[in-house]
């Protein structure tokens, strides 16, 4: 194509529109184009409406005016916090003054003077290590969703949205550090880095202190979280019921003064607002996790309002992975991204691969199973667990067996852990102790921990299951001799 | 009209502010006109919310408002030179009203396809319009150019705009 063709010619100023520096000669040039070739109009149309629309729903609410959340819901004047984020500077295209106009709309319209403050007033929170989103989804059990497409996996970024959880129970890292997990049914809407509004559905919301000021809107009623843990279930009929785990929140409801709650109290909300004090009974979550068996024991169903140690799920893959899955990021309980993921390679290619998105505020605990097999004509299989801290003690469990078709057993592989040979226990599995005096295993000075997989003499074949990293273990990290170069790989470990 | 209907019409209106800039960028190509007929509109459609049939497309009234804010605009400064001649506003016009009610179809569309991204695009585009920081920022923090940079944004713009008429196609929105 010459640089006279419409369509080049179209490209050609489209971008220059797109990226807001046309100048009105070559927009008069543009309006000549599309009036000599109708064709262009739809595409014409659909940059303009596709930036428009990116814009709406990528641009961080910055100014007095919310475009984007569904702020009538939340109607009541505390809902404001306390100072709002700064201005942008500097947007792509279209320098649009884009909020003048809506505000002098909102002056017009006094009935708006709520949605005005509340959005005014835009909760404090640090900017999204990736813009653009506010939340990351860390992990889902038999989630099923509405219309998703299949999206709503782990490890997708969330924007100013809505997510229809129709069953199972979904975690979604709040980009303030707060960490909410939600059980179907349920719909929720994502407002910024540290609030979310509820209108039905249950929540249990884990607020470090850092994300202190986190909020749950529902329908007439706000709850601050102070730091600390809370359930809340919003039903059907818009009545509500609230129950403090741990630490303390703040409920504003209706008309009335907002309250403050402590641990174990718990407050219904009354589809007018009415706030009367509640019994709640505890459920249960169900967990897609098992290994009661193995040698760091965990339950599938996990009672709410306990402080038990919690366990994120299960990540399985195995065989070879495109480039694409190694690109996923994990993000920790402060939603930032964690490195931590095992990689089982033969010969330098993978050979599996599993990873784990989300860490629980308490203690990071990482399980990773998956399930491969050691075969004796095959290259040896090395093994590392990569993005710990370096030097650290942690707790890593071997699991090694898993059954065939017709249910039994395999042979279970041989683990080597940095060098040392591991004896697994009558279940062939084992929790390491090989190398520490407490029982625990130390990264090395790149935070990785290694080994390999093996056979025994004169077996062809043999099966594991995986490996859980528990930790890091609360004491300080043991400086050792790695610290000063990369460690060597004696048994093909980190390269 | 309720206090109900009032606040949702608020809600709506406050919603739908960046499409409507659009809808009038697209009919007028000028930055400092577009914001003009954008508060004549806003000012417009609150003096007409009584007219406003509850339960109708909310998007496709306000644009039809909007159309002739356009209109009026170019009427009234009919000796100023419009880059867009008034046969193309006008037929760009009848386009874009007609779009206008599928605009939440194409804004879910378009989230959908952004998930579909590649990571690096998709970081991309965050930050470009993240309105955090400018493109120049971004080719600066990056080591790109800045033109590469436009160039990039320019095709993932692309690639998302033929993914959302796959996805609208598919589904069968016009």
């Amino acid at each position: 194509m010459s640089d006279h063709d419409p369509q080049v010619e179209f490209e050609r100023l489209m971008l220059g529109m797109c990226e807001g520096d046309i100048t009105p000669e070559q927009l008069a040039e543009l309006g000549a184009l599309l009036e000599a070739h109708p064709e262009l109009d739809d595409a014409y149309l659909d940059y303009v409406a596709t930036h428009g629309l990116l814009r709406e729903m990528l641009e961080t609410r910055s100014t007095p005016i919310a475009l984007d959340v569904p702020e009538v819901l939340y109607d009541d004047e505390r809902d404001a916090p306390d100072d709002a984020p700064h201005a942008p500077v500097g947007r792509v295209g279209f320098a649009w003054k884009r909020y003048a106009a809506a505000a002098v709309f909102v002056i017009v319209a006094g009935v708006a003077a709520a949605v005005y403050w509340s959005a005014a007033h835009g909760p404090t929170y640090t900017p999204a290590a990736r813009v653009g989103s506010v939340a990351t989804l860390t992990d889902t059990n038999r989630a099923t969703w509405t219309d998703d497409g299949g999206m709503l996996q782990p490890g997708v970024e969330l924007g100013v949205e809505t997510l229809r959880l129709e069953s199972g129970t979904a975690q979604v890292a709040m980009r303030s550090g707060a960490v909410v997990d939600v059980v179907g049914p349920a719909e929720f809407d994502l407002r910024d880095g540290n609030s979310l509004g509820l209108r039905r559905g249950q929540l249990i919301a884990h607020v470090p202190h850092a994300a202190a000021g986190f909020r749950v809107f529902g329908t007439g009623y706000t709850v601050t979280d102070l730091g600390t843990r809370f359930l809340l279930i919003a039903h059907a009929d818009r009545s509500a019921d609230l129950l403090v785990l741990e630490g303390k929140v703040e409920l504003a409801a209706g008309t009335t003064d907002a309250v403050a709650l402590v641990a174990g109290e718990s407050r219904r909300i009354g589809p007018d607002g009415a706030v009367t004090p509640a019994q709640l009974a505890l459920g249960t979550v169900d967990v897609d996790f098992d290994v009661s068996n193995g040698p760091m024991p965990g339950k599938g169903a996990e009672a709410l309002g306990a402080d038990k140690d919690r366990w994120n799920s299960v990540a399985v893959q195995s065989g070879r992975i495109d480039a694409q899955a190694l690109d996923k990021t994990m993000v920790d309980a402060a939603g930032r991204p964690s490195p931590v993921r095992l990689i089982v390679e033969s010969n330098g290619r993978l050979n599996a691969y599993a990873e784990r998105g989300a860490s629980k505020p308490v203690r990071r605990d990482v399980v990773f199973v998956t399930r491969g097999d050691v075969q004796k004509r095959k290259d040896p299989i090395a093994w590392r667990i990569e993005g710990l801290l370096p030097n650290t003690p942690y707790e890593l469990a071997l699991l090694g067996q898993w059954e065939d078709k017709r249910g039994g057993a395999v042979n279970p592989a041989v683990f080597t852990v940095q060098g040392v040979t591991a004896e697994l226990d009558a279940n062939n599995d084992a929790v390491f102790t090989g190398d520490s005096p407490n029982g625990h295993v130390v990264s090395d000075a790149h935070g990785v921990i290694h080994g390999t997989l093996g056979l025994r003499d004169g077996e062809q074949f043999a099966g594991w299951s995986g490996l859980q990293v528990r930790g890091p273990i609360d004491y300080a990290p043991i400086p050792t001799s790695n610290d000063a170069a990369p460690s060597a790989a004696p048994d093909g470990g980190p390269r | 009209m309720n206090e109900a209907d009032t606040r949702q019409l608020v809600l709506d209106l406050t919603q739908m502010q960046t499409r409507l800039r659009a809808f009038v960028m697209s009919l007028l190509g000028s930055v400092d006109a577009t914001e003009e007929v954008v508060q004549e509109t806003n000012v417009v459609i609150w003096s007409k919310r009584e007219e406003f049939k509850a339960g109708t497309n909310f998007n496709a009234w306000a644009f039809q408002i909007a159309r002739f804010q356009v209109m009026a605009y170019r009427k009234r400064r009919a000796r100023d030179r419009h880059e867009f001649s008034d046969a193309l506003v006008e037929r760009l016009g009848d386009k874009a009203t007609r779009r206008a009610g599928a605009v939440d179809e194409r804004r879910e569309a378009l989230r959908r396809c952004m998930d579909k991204l590649p990571v690096p695009q998709r970081q991309l585009i965050d930050s470009a319009y993240a309105g955090h920081e400018s493109v120049v920022d971004i080719a600066e923090r990056t080591g790109r150019a800045k033109t590469s940079l436009y160039q990039m944004l320019y095709r993932i713009r692309r690639t998302l705009m033929t993914c959302v008429e796959q996805t609208l196609g598919a589904e069968g929105t016009p």
